[in-house]
């Protein structure tokens, strides 16, 4: 019969090693950190900050001009844009990973990324 | 070192390795056909690197972009713009579109009508002009639609018959077609129909309220949220879908404007000529495809769950309705089948309305 082996003395100091390795690898992997607002034109990356900062504002340059972006403590909006019918402006503030701000004349998009824990939501229609 | 414990690291590390190996989605966000577009791929191994994939669906949305415009005046869509009794030629695209339009009109007993344009510009909605017509006016388009003013129980005349070589009848003199309610759907499908012939199975594709989850996402199954239609950032259920389907929303928060604290959305009933006032603010369906979806929204919307739950039934979809309650707040009422899915966080309603 088979004996079974018990754990060396070592043995959960390792494990314990280990698991930290393990939890540092995860968190420093690409899209593991905190989370942030992306801003896309024509479907490429091109601003981003982390929504841990405080609140600022800065400007991106949209196919009809200057989208002013209040981005920090948490959240993102839209605060001026030159599109006609101001609908990304009147959808206020986001927060929740994936959610997004469309500025559709303007060809931009401003999204939530960040930590892609396994319960997060894939979309909201 | 002892080899028990040699072991023991082994293991742990080539568990650390394989944790860390798994593969990033790809994801995509860009702007096309009125409204905001996602593409998330999973996996890896495509016939094509996956940057050249999403690249090539975000072209395809730029063609159906050209292909169903109703405000560009090179659009195919136009020659449905002749006169009454005249035959016109449209390709199988736009012809299929139709077809489905016309399908979901009759099958929702005309809560749901393409021909309306004309109306939607006259109220504004969406635009930066948004106003209360006159009822002349309204009345004025409802004769001129439908030759006369439709009571409750009454057929609304189809504006168009779609022929089986996919030439197009045209029933009303000049009548602009507006597919914005089907042809959102019928990209997000055809996107999706790409990214499994690149070879990307596992994948995501949202247009505007359109959602299509296709394949087996490596990290478990899809969660897609159902959003408060009173609070936009938040959501008030979860659906989980294992392989696949397509999930659409239809809300009055999406296209809407607010006139001595009315709100005027963007969902009309085909027979007022208002904005449908049934009492729902969302509804979300489950559905095949995402045309199948995008279509029954709206009628489903307008119907309320009182008179659209039998075709729900009969369709084999699972939808759920949420209006406001002055007790809750809001609260939601649903088809069989539906809680086996979703993790609600809604007050249910004692009754349909």
């Amino acid at each position: 019969m088979k004996a079974i082996r018990t754990l060396g003395p070592f043995d959960p100091f390792l494990i314990l090693a280990v698991g930290a390795l393990a939890a540092w690898a995860w968190n420093a992997a690409p899209g593991g950190d905190g989370d942030r607002a992306v801003v896309y034109l024509h479907g490429k990356p091109v601003a981003w900050w982390n929504l841990s900062d405080p609140t600022r504002r800065d400007t991106v340059r949209g196919d009809l001009g200057d989208l002013v972006v209040e981005h920090g403590g948490g959240q993102v909006r839209i605060v001026e844009s030159p599109c006609p019918h101001q609908l990304c402006v009147r959808a206020g503030a986001v927060r929740a990973l994936n959610s997004q701000i469309a500025c559709v004349p303007s060809s931009v998009v401003v999204v939530i990324e960040g930590s892609s824990r396994k319960d997060a939501l894939d979309a909201v229609p | 070192m002892r080899s028990g414990s040699a072991n023991t690291v082994f293991s742990l590390l080539a568990l650390l390795l394989a944790s860390g190996c798994e593969h990033k989605p790809v994801t995509r966000f860009w702007t096309s056909m009125d409204c905001n577009f996602t593409a998330t791929l999973h996996g890896t191994g495509g016939k094509v690197p996956a940057e050249e994939a999403l690249d090539r669906v975000q072209r395809e949305t730029d063609r159906l972009d050209k292909l169903f415009s109703d405000y560009d005046p090179a659009s195919p869509i136009h020659v449905l713009r002749g006169r009454k009794g005249d035959t016109v030629t449209v390709g199988p695209e736009i012809a299929r579109v139709l077809r489905k339009a016309l399908a979901t009109m009759h099958g929702s007993g005309d809560a749901f009508d393409p021909g309306m344009h004309d109306l939607k510009q006259l109220w504004g909605i969406g635009t930066d002009r948004g106003h209360v017509p006159s009822t002349d006016s309204v009345k004025m388009f409802l004769v001129r639609r439908y030759g006369f003013l439709p009571g409750p129980g009454d057929t609304l005349p189809e504006p168009f018959a779609v022929l089986p070589d996919d030439r197009v009848v045209l029933r009303t003199d000049s009548l602009p077609i507006d597919l914005g309610g089907i042809a959102k759907g019928y990209a997000v499908d055809r996107l999706s129909n790409l990214l499994d012939s690149l070879g990307w199975p596992a994948h995501l594709v949202q247009g505007g309220g359109e959602i299509v989850v296709h394949g087996r996402k490596p990290s478990g199954p899809w969660h897609v949220g159902v959003k408060n239609p009173r609070r936009l950032d938040t959501v008030v259920g979860v659906i989980e879908l294992r392989e696949g389907g397509a999930v659409s929303t239809s809300g009055d928060y999406e296209r809407y404007f607010d006139s001595a604290g009315v709100r005027y959305h963007h969902i009309f009933d085909p027979r007022t000529g208002h904005p449908a006032r049934s009492g729902t603010i969302s509804v979300t369906v489950l559905c095949p495809t995402s045309m199948d979806c995008d279509a029954i929204t709206k009628p489903f919307f307008v119907l309320g769950p009182a008179r659209s739950r039998r075709l729900a039934d009969s369709l084999g979809l699972q939808a759920l309705w949420i209006r406001e309650d002055p007790r809750t707040g809001m609260c939601g009422r649903a088809t069989l089948g539906w809680n086996s899915r979703l993790d609600s966080r809604l007050a249910v309603c004692e009754t349909d309305w």
